[in-house]
């Protein structure tokens, strides 16, 4: 791709990346997105339309790097992944945005990725397997995993939302 | 405590806002934009290496044409220093003079 094409995809899918990359990893997505525009300037990563769209493309590369930061800071193992069954967290912060943050970024990643990529950025499953590079079957049951984590970690908000209407 | 329902929990997630991409990673990323004369200084090309290989090929045979070519004789009359009869005009009136008596 030619630098401007790359500036181009820039403009148009850089917010993306970086929100996907602060849900992901908050204090490593300045280099996160750095790192994708990068490897796509270098001509590392290519873009080819028949496998699907460049947003889906950037978000698989900005997942693949943020995993690796993960797995690096020894901050998650995949043998938690699928035995993790959440608690209701304790509600104590005046903002419901900062908690829901707190519940998501405390989902294993795995889950965590699958459901950013599904209820943020509205990726379709299809497009949520080629980013993930996994199967549609793992990616379901991932995502129902981590809905229902999250349904018991965000339990004490009801009462939270019931009062706000 | 009973868990969020469909309907709560979509609520709940859409709360949680995120930032746009801060500005200076632009920067980073493809550097400070260069005034366009910049570029006759700075700039560079790319070539195909078949378009390349082509030139290199027509300029060696340019020189090559050009060692090969005769050298080019100038016309007699540009020639300097040197005695020629190309410009000789013979005299139409001949005056006999008798400088000597015979015995």
């Amino acid at each position: 791709m030619t630098r401007a094409e790359v500036e181009a995809a820039f403009d148009a899918h850089s917010d993306a990346v970086y929100r996907f990359a602060w849900r992901m990893a908050p204090e490593a997505a300045d280099d996160i997105v750095q790192d994708v525009f990068l490897r796509l300037l270098r001509g590392d990563v290519r873009f080819d339309a028949a496998r699907g769209s460049m947003r889906g493309l950037l978000l698989g590369v900005a997942r693949n790097l943020a995993l690796q930061r993960l797995r690096a800071a020894s901050r998650w193992s995949a043998i938690d992944e699928e035995q993790f069954v959440a608690d209701p967290m304790p509600f104590d912060t005046l903002d419901i945005g900062d908690f829901v943050g707190r519940a998501v970024r405390a989902l294993p990643p795995l889950q965590r990725e699958v459901f950013v990529l599904a209820e943020y950025e509205e990726l379709s499953l299809e497009e949520i397997s080629r980013a993930v590079d996994a199967g549609v079957g793992a990616v379901k049951a991932r995502l129902h995993r981590a809905r229902e984590n999250l349904r018991r970690m965000l339990a004490p908000l009801r009462t939270s939302m019931n009062r706000a209407g | 405590m009973e868990p969020l329902n469909d309907d709560e929990l979509k609520h709940a997630v859409s709360s949680w806002k995120a930032p746009t991409t801060p500005d200076h990673l632009r920067n980073r990323i493809f550097g400070a934009r260069q005034p366009w004369w910049r570029w006759v200084f700075t700039g560079s090309v790319r070539v195909p290496v078949p378009v390349c290989a082509a030139l290199a090929l027509f300029l060696a045979w340019f020189a090559w044409q050009q060692r090969s070519l005769p050298d080019i004789v100038p016309p007699a009359s540009d020639r300097q220093g040197e005695v020629t009869l190309a410009d000789f005009r013979p005299d139409t009136e001949v005056q006999a003079r008798v400088v000597g008596a015979l015995r």
